[in-house]
């Protein structure tokens, strides 16, 4: 592939390296139930179920721009990097033929 | 999490999932502030200022191949306070006024409503009525219920904002005897009996 079409794929698709895939995933299920509560919370003493559903939406607008974008902090391992595994020469023994 | 379709997708999930719990939240408070409020023994005072019976050859009045029905209506006055059943999860309050009487057997019991409302604010819900004309004719099954006695109840049904329908009644009692009436002849067999006479 081309550098330009990495670049595109890349921007499109987003990806985390995976300290932080773990990270967000903590994260999505943290801020949405510390949301829920406290939209309960806020619903609940002001009598107001409209209230506890702006409240709602506002803690999942919130959750989604802290978890969704990949951000550069997200990226500071680099997935790349791996080592790639050399296969090496190794004489295999063949019954019945004599080994070079 | 790898990407941030799958990302977007995991939060919405999760964020319905949470819309579920909150549902049952906001029901079972609601429930509580009920129960808190004692709205399941409201009381309320109902009393029939007048009863009258007539009968009616009209489909539109339950009648079947144009034989008699009789049909029953009254006026009655009503007092009762049920601004507590309004509460945060509460849309709108159904209130109707039920007639229970005994029906063919002495074990069964037929129950018809005259009147009711829909009350869609906490304002509306303290209900003081004198005079007021039932909403309804109602007829029984059999051709006639006279001289049965009715007791008269106020339920209620409130219709919630999230979670099931909560059905209940006030305490109040209201009592009369379905009038008797003499069967009267359809109009247009009266005037042919009064020409006759005339004639």
């Amino acid at each position: 592939m081309s550098d330009v079409l990495i670049a595109i794929k890349n921007f499109v698709e987003g990806p985390i390296d995976y300290k932080s895939q773990k990270k967000t995933e903590d994260l999505n299920f943290y801020l949405l139930v510390l949301g829920s509560i406290i939209a309960s919370l806020i619903g609940f003493i002001t009598q107001s179920i409209f209230n506890l559903s702006i409240a709602f939406c506002v803690s999942i607008a919130a959750t989604i721009i802290i978890v969704v974008p990949p951000y550069a902090a997200y990226n500071k391992e680099d997935n790349l990097n791996l080592p790639w595994f050399q296969p090496k020469a190794v004489a295999v023994p063949i019954i019945g033929e004599e080994v070079l | 999490m790898f990407s941030i379709y799958q990302r977007g997708q995991s939060v919405l999930n999760f964020a319905v999932t949470l819309v579920g719990f909150i549902s049952a939240f906001i029901f079972i408070t609601s429930l509580i502030q009920l129960q808190l409020t004692d709205s399941f023994h409201k009381d309320s005072s109902i009393s029939t200022i007048s009863t009258a019976s007539s009968v009616k050859f009209s489909k539109r009045f339950g009648s079947v191949g144009g034989k008699a029905k009789e049909n029953n209506k009254i006026v009655f006055d009503l007092q009762s306070d049920l601004t507590d059943l309004f509460n945060w999860n509460t849309k709108q309050v159904f209130v109707y006024l039920t007639a229970e009487y005994p029906g063919k057997t002495p074990e069964s019991s037929n129950k018809v409503v005259y009147w009711d409302k829909i009350i869609t604010s906490k304002e509306d819900a303290n209900l003081t009525l004198t005079n007021e004309r039932a909403k309804y004719s109602v007829w029984d099954v059999e051709e006639s219920f006279k001289n049965r006695d009715a007791t008269l109840k106020l339920e209620w049904n409130i219709q919630p904002y999230v979670g099931l329908l909560t059905y209940g009644e006030t305490e109040g009692i209201g009592s009369f005897t379905f009038p008797d009436v003499t069967e009267e002849k359809p109009k247009s067999q009266k005037k042919k009996a009064n020409r006759r006479k005339n004639n």
